[in-house]
């Protein structure tokens, strides 16, 4: 028994006509065979049959361009109709749709007929298909078959020339900047001599002389007092000896403990600097100035002492570096000239040394360095060193 | 008394396990009416860039279209039973600021379920405003084809005025995308398109298809 469907929508009537399957007597029975199948569009003469194969056609492509118009993402749609996809559907100007179908009349010659839709009649054509795959009392075997698109298949925003540019001005801005860069002089680093170098400086020095003078303490007073002891005390003098030779923190104690140790020499005046390698100098101008009067007056006196009226015992100015703690202690000093290094100890500077009881550990108080001379007149002249002004 | 202190220790583990059990929601939450549309393949958790501007731009046409869209919004979602993914207005405002175009644009992500009652709504709400959609882009076919501005057509002129003064109004002007669409040609042009996406949202598969067509070039 041959029946009709009818998918009437305002702008597109779809009837298809075919074989029922099954039980004659039921009408709503699935179609088996499908005979006949017709678009047309009320409002226009325009009419579109074919078979099965056109009805499969219009299926496909009129529901991938529904898609594509949906999102925006052009479908992989064929242009022109061809034996494998006889019906295409293809944007023209404004906002309209061209519609091809390959059809084969009764007479088997095949004819290409061209249909123009607006949005609202490809609507209702898509509609009517929908209702077709949505309607599982005709054609059960068909269905609605849409899937996203694949990545591969989105259109980017902008065509490639257009983001090429943004990354092109990029990077000969880049390539420009680099070479206007290279023709500015690289700047010259000058070292700031910083204090702390100066003070790493004195302490090298200082313990070269160390081992000069290494020799002289050897021979100094423990042997005298081992001759008359026991073999024992002979023993621990011979490690106090050696200790006073190797270690210099027990030299440091040894000298303080005796009661002439007044007089410090340069190897403990050195041992002293070596704390202050790591001491940040003062900036305060008002306070290096205080310390620098006072450093004056007090080595003059000091100075004075010693020579207690008689003649200075040396002929040429003797010029040292001294380190001065904040409260105006001499933490030590290094000889600038050769008749400094000689006549070191007619100088008050070893007494006024301060000797720190632990002087291994390192110090963070602050230090000012200042360059004093004595003159064979017995004046003192206390000059600043200013780090910047050296070298 | 260790006996005491056990069974004090059951008794709290009971109480914070019903406890647990009141506050936190069923594991299968989301609305079996999200179940009709497939969840695609994307290469993250997130909606893509897209469908979130896509969705929120859909809603806006809807809103210029009817006055009242967006309490009409709440009320769909609501006959849909899909409170439990949109439930309020606030909870909307948030989903739909996740358009990165707009003023307030959130950071947080939108979700696949939330993306998919934005769908269903769009397309429900769409399908009662058929007659609306198609008369006016008939309208504007005619208009076309005679060559004349849209003011000739009241309720099209009404449609792309309204649509351009909500994105105006919602949209931040220093981006990129919202630039592009700086003129009012332009602006009428992007109404036009969302009115004939919204058409096609009104079919018989019209979610199917909206659904699918926002993950267009975005699955793997």
């Amino acid at each position: 028994m041959t029946v009709q469907r009818q998918y009437i929508l305002p702008n597109c009537n779809l009837v298809i006509e075919g074989l029922l399957a099954g039980d004659e007597g039921d009408p709503t029975s699935p179609l088996t065979v499908v005979l006949n199948s017709e678009l047309s569009f009320p409002g226009t003469a325009d009419r579109l049959s074919g078979g099965r194969e056109f009805l499969n056609a219009i299926v496909k492509t009129v529901s991938d361009y529904g898609q594509s118009l949906l999102s925006g993402v052009p479908y992989p749609l064929e242009e022109n109709p061809s034996a494998t996809q006889p019906v295409t559907l293809t944007p023209t100007d404004k906002h309209r749709h061209q519609l091809v179908a390959t059809i084969a009349d009764a007479d088997g010659a095949a004819t290409q007929k061209t249909v123009d839709l607006n949005s609202v009649q490809l609507f209702d054509l898509m509609e009517a298909v929908d209702q077709l795959l949505a309607d599982t009392a005709t054609l059960p075997d068909m269905s609605l078959q849409v899937s996203p698109l694949n990545r591969r298949h989105a259109r980017p925003a902008e065509p490639v020339t257009k983001r090429v540019i943004p990354a092109a001005v990029g990077l000969s801005t880049l390539a420009a900047s680099a070479a206007l860069l290279f023709l500015v002089p690289v700047p010259e680093f000058e070292p700031q001599r910083s204090d702390r170098e100066d003070l790493s400086e004195l302490v090298e020095t200082e313990s070269d002389n160390l081992a000069e003078s290494d020799a002289s303490t050897a021979t100094d007073p423990p042997t005298d007092e081992t001759d008359a002891a026991a073999p024992e005390t002979e023993q621990s003098a011979e490690v106090a000896s050696e200790a006073t030779d190797s270690d210099p923190e027990a030299s440091t104690d040894n000298e303080v403990a005796e009661a002439d140790a007044a007089i410090v020499d340069p190897v403990t005046a050195g041992i002293a600097l070596g704390r202050l390698s790591s001491a940040p100098a003062i900036a305060d101008d008002d306070l290096l100035n205080d310390l620098e009067a006072e450093l004056e007056s007090k080595l003059e006196t000091a100075l004075a002492d010693l020579s207690d009226g008689d003649e200075l015992p040396f002929e040429e100015s003797l010029t040292y570096r001294v380190a001065v703690s904040e409260t105006g202690d001499i933490l030590g000093y290094k000889y600038e000239n050769d008749a400094a290094l000689e006549n070191v100890d007619v100088t008050p500077l070893p007494a006024l040394t301060f000797v720190p009881v632990d002087a291994d550990s390192a110090s963070d108080e602050r230090v000012a360095q200042f360059r004093i001379t004595f003159d064979p007149d017995g004046t003192v002249i206390v000059e600043p060193i200013d780090a910047d002004a050296e070298d | 008394m260790i006996i005491r202190l056990t069974t004090g220790i059951l008794m709290l583990l009971t109480y914070s396990r019903e406890d647990m059990q009141v506050d936190s929601p069923p594991a299968s939450s989301s609305p079996p009416i999200l179940e009709t549309l497939p969840s695609p393949n994307l290469p993250s958790q997130d909606c893509p860039r897209r469908v979130r501007m896509d969705l929120d731009l859909l809603i806006l046409a809807i809103e210029s279209l009817d006055v009242a869209g967006s309490e009409a919004l709440l009320k769909v979602s609501e006959q849909l039973g899909l409170q439990p993914v949109i439930p309020g207005r606030v909870k909307l405002w948030l989903i739909r600021s996740t358009n990165p175009l707009r003023r307030q644009s959130q950071r947080d992500p939108l979700t696949i379920d939330q993306a998919k009652a934005l769908t269903l709504v769009i397309c429900f709400l769409a399908k009662r405003l058929t007659v609306l959609i198609r008369q006016l882009l008939l309208g504007y076919q005619q208009l076309q084809d005679q060559n004349l501005s849209a003011e000739h057509h009241f309720r099209l002129a009404e449609y792309l005025q309204r649509f351009r003064s909500l994105f105006r109004a919602r949209m931040n002007p220093k981006r990129a995308g919202v630039i592009a669409y700086s003129t009012d040609d332009k602006l009428d042009e992007l109404a036009i398109a969302m009115l004939t996406r919204l058409l096609f949202c009104t079919g018989t598969q019209g979610p199917q298809r909206l659904w699918s067509s926002l993950f267009d070039g975005e699955v793997v």
